[in-house]
């Protein structure tokens, strides 16, 4: 098997960030009504590319040919590892055989100051080497049968999927013409309507309205990062099972960005009201009553808010200054991930606002 | 501001501080901040203050945590599936025939499911809307049935994958692997008197879970071919799992895995397209930043109070009382109970790891009733799992349990929020049951992950 030594360049991360999300977006909107879930040319592609080592190409489209990938992926995984097996052993036995040989040319040298014995133990450490040579030339020999195995593997398994890259297309037409019906309607969302709402009513307040947009938007561009992941970590296993390569950037770089999502989620799950309270009481009362308590409650929340803008700006400006980056290998900027406290923060305190002058609006409106 | 007070009155100010909040409303991510900045100002000094990001940042970077939204995005998508409807669908056609089948099929479901997901609420609200009405409709009486639901639905966050767990391991540096090994059996072994309690009880008294009439079950035949629906989530299943126990990738990495592999059934089921991965990732997105947004309260909250000396106060007067070491954990047991009628896990799991967990590991536990004790060095790993068990509870206890309002925001009218509450009853006594078993034979915690990991 080849192996991989890609690196995922600083430059190409933060863009993918930046631009993946927006790309999904535009998916979205433009897929909106027509989507049937039917299989498609890009899915198909995509999970021959990224899966279709193990056929799951086929078995998207109901095919049943797929089985036919997972014993060829399976020898592909053994073969892998005969062949680091075999590597091992290759620079085991040739420690052996050069210690061997060392063995010998003292002994030889033995022999020309003609020390006692001196003759027995060369005849002694030419056995050896002799022996450890016979290890040595085995272990080769076991070595260029393991990557001669290997090689074969990798190349039935390439013509398998290049064979597949072409028939595709025809494949992904005549599933579609089988299955013309969509799946049956699921249950609406229930994982959103399942929180229990305690939602404040929410009076119109003019200027209030970019607050809450804001919070969304944000809140839905970081949403799209998760799927990054998923790939990310994909590649990583593959890497290492089946190229025999690991990575160092796909660990960091995908803590990194959860680390920046779960900062500047947070208004976007203030907004929704996802956060866990403990509405006992608080749900016993009336919508005024409950601006009320947000009202005095609020104070608190302002203060730990502020708190952490201040605190993280302060925090997040000595690593901007220094252009702070990681000590890993992969060394990636830390500054922006920073940042994302005060940032976070801020948004979460913008939104505190825009509940804030709602349950003003509330307790104004009832009382006077 | 430099202001000093005796630990006593400072916990008691803390936590009155934080109660009172609690019941304005607040969010409790919020009321820990908000409490911790107040007390490190009047109790510290401004400068104090500057530690708060270095405190958060390390939650940012941390590898293990970026399992949890992975998990949540798996059961997201795979609820987007349709694989709760369509295991449900299989599981309650093989066991209509017996009596309270469609309820052991209800547990037996979310077991299976839970061995997918790591979250409650998606399997809870999803099996509510589809298992409850079948049950009503088949004349079951709805206490057993909503009892079934509830604590079925709570399995989710014991057995792995699991985000308590992992919330767990980073709080108290343990090996998220062994955790989840660890939390197998006690999670089957809840799943299995659940099922044993609503079998016995339907046999002792019929009309409570009536059988399938005739004309509704299906023959073998029908049953063998219904199996290869579940091909794929048991498939699922076995490669998450699998990965964890073999320990060939980390959990991390098993749960990238696994989403993918969820991308996939969800593209089996024709349910992929842009506007479901839309919804899944916000509904992930707000699910772990109310669990990220606790830590990071929590964290200065508890940070504060064991900067204080709270943690010695806490734990002499727990050892002050001269409990053996199995009352004190006995007693932290209640403590946890309590809380858990009140506060939801993460908030639990946060404000009571950092204080109880020094205690215990500083106690020996050298068995109850002539059994064999706890080795010292696996006493993180079985109070960890069950704290896991435990915490069913606070999902199931009134007034503040989750799975109850899950379970009320989809249940059918005629089915009242005292009804739930008293449903949810014989089911917590069974999860007190697991506690105390989990306790009292700790090999049914520390055995397997023995087994698994005593070769590495």
């Amino acid at each position: 098997m080849p192996s991989l030594t890609f690196v995922l360049p600083h430059w190409l991360y933060w863009s993918v960030l930046a631009v993946f999300p927006l790309v999904a977006i535009y998916l979205v909107r433009r897929q909106a009504g027509r989507a049937d879930g039917r299989p498609n040319y890009f899915l198909a592609y995509l999970f021959l590319v990224t899966a279709g080592l193990v056929g799951m190409h086929r078995f998207y489209l109901k095919n049943a040919w797929g089985f036919l990938f997972i014993p060829v992926f399976l020898a592909i995984i053994w073969t892998n590892g005969h062949v680091r097996d075999a590597r091992e052993g290759v620079s085991h036995t040739r420690a052996d055989f050069e210690s061997s040989e060392r063995q010998v040319n003292r002994a030889k040298a033995d022999v020309g100051r003609q020390q006692e014995g001196a003759e027995a133990r060369l005849k002694q450490a030419e056995g050896e080497a002799a022996q450890a040579n016979t290890g040595y030339l085995a272990a080769q020999a076991d070595k260029a049968q393991a990557d001669l195995y290997a090689r074969i593997a990798a190349i039935v398994l390439g013509l398998m999927l290049l064979g597949d890259a072409i028939l595709l297309p025809g494949l992904v037409r005549r599933a579609r013409e089988r299955e013309t019906s969509p799946p049956p309607e699921l249950a609406a969302h229930p994982m959103e309507t399942a929180v229990p709402d305690s939602r404040a009513p929410a009076p119109n307040v003019p200027g209030i309205g970019f607050i809450d947009n804001l919070s969304r938007v944000i809140g839905e561009f970081t949403a799209y990062w998760a799927v990054l992941a998923v790939f990310a970590y994909y590649y990583e296993v593959i890497g290492r099972f089946v190229f025999n390569s690991p990575t160092n950037w796909v660990h960091e770089s995908m803590f990194l960005m959860f680390g920046m999502q779960y900062m500047l989620a947070g208004a976007y799950a203030y907004r929704d009201e996802t956060h866990v309270r403990v509405d006992i009481i608080y749900n016993q009362f009336s919508a005024r009553g409950r601006a009320i308590c947000d009202l005095i409650t609020s104070v608190f929340f302002f203060l730990f808010t502020g708190v952490m803008v201040w605190s993280g700006w302060r925090f997040a400006s000595d690593a901007v200054a220094l252009r702070e980056s990681s000590f890993t290998e992969w060394g990636i900027q830390y500054w922006p991930v920073k940042l994302t406290i005060p940032i976070g923060a801020a948004l979460l305190l913008l939104q505190g606002v825009s509940r804030l002058v709602r349950d003003i609006r509330v307790v104004a409106r009832k009382g006077g | 501001m430099g202001l000093d007070l005796p630990i006593l009155w400072l916990s008691v100010l803390m936590f009155g501080g934080l109660g009172v909040l609690l019941m304005l409303g607040l969010p409790m991510a919020f009321c820990t901040g908000s409490l911790a900045i107040l007390f490190l100002f009047l109790f510290g000094d401004v400068a104090m203050l500057n530690m708060l990001p270095a405190r958060v940042f390390p939650f940012m970077t941390d590898y293990q945590l970026s399992a949890v939204p992975l998990f949540i995005f798996m059961a997201a998508i795979l609820e987007k599936a349709g694989v709760i409807e369509e295991l449900f669908d299989v599981v309650y056609k093989w066991l209509g025939g017996i009596r309270g089948g469609l309820a052991s099929a209800t547990v037996i479901s979310c077991t299976l499911l839970a061995a997918m997901v790591g979250v409650v609420g998606a399997t809870e609200v999803t099996m509510g809307m589809i298992a409850l009405p079948a049950m009503l409709k088949r004349k079951y009486e709805p206490k057993l049935a909503c009892g079934a639901l509830l604590a079925g639905g709570t399995l989710g966050i014991l057995i792995p994958p699991s985000v308590m767990a992992i919330v767990y391991a980073v709080v108290a540096q343990q090996s998220l692997g062994e955790l989840l090994v660890g939390s197998v059996f006690p999670g089957l072994l809840l799943s299995g008197m659940y099922v044993l309690y609503v079998t016995v009880r339907c046999y002792i008294n019929p009309s409570l879970g009536p059988a399938l009439p005739i004309e509704e079950r299906v023959d073998f035949v029908e049953k063998l071919r219904l199996l290869r629906r579940t091909i794929m989530p048991i498939l699922l299943i076995l490669l998450v799992l699998g990965v964890i126990f073999l320990g060939v990738a980390t959990p991390v990495e098993a749960a990238g895995i696994g989403t993918f592999g969820a991308f996939i059934v969800c593209a089996a089921h024709r349910r992929l397209t842009w506007a479901t991965i839309n919804e899944a990732g916000i509904a992930t997105l707000k699910a772990t930043a109310m669990v990220m947004w606790i830590f990071f309260g929590a964290t200065m909250f508890v940070g504060f109070f064991i900067l204080k000396g709270g943690q010695t106060f806490v734990a002499d007067s727990i050892l002050g009382t001269g409990l053996p070491p199995y009352g004190v954990l006995v007693l932290m047991m209640v403590i946890l109970f309590v809380l858990g009628m009140f506060l939801d896990w993460v908030g639990i799991l946060l404000l009571t790891v950092p204080i109880f967990l020094p205690i215990l590991i500083g106690l020996e536990f050298p068995g109850v009733f002539d059994l064999e004790g706890v080795d010292p060095a696996d006493v993180p790993l079985w109070y960890g799992v069950i704290f896991m068990v435990n915490m069913q509870m606070a999902f199931l206890s009134p007034p503040f349990g989750y799975s109850l309002f899950y379970l009320k925001s989809v249940a059918p009218p005629q089915i009242s929020m005292a009804m739930i509450f008293r449903s949810a009853v014989p089911f917590l006594c069974l999860q007190g049951i697991g506690v105390a078993l989990c306790i009292i034979f700790p090999e049914i915690v520390v055995w397997l992950p023995k087994v698994v990991y005593s070769g590495q």
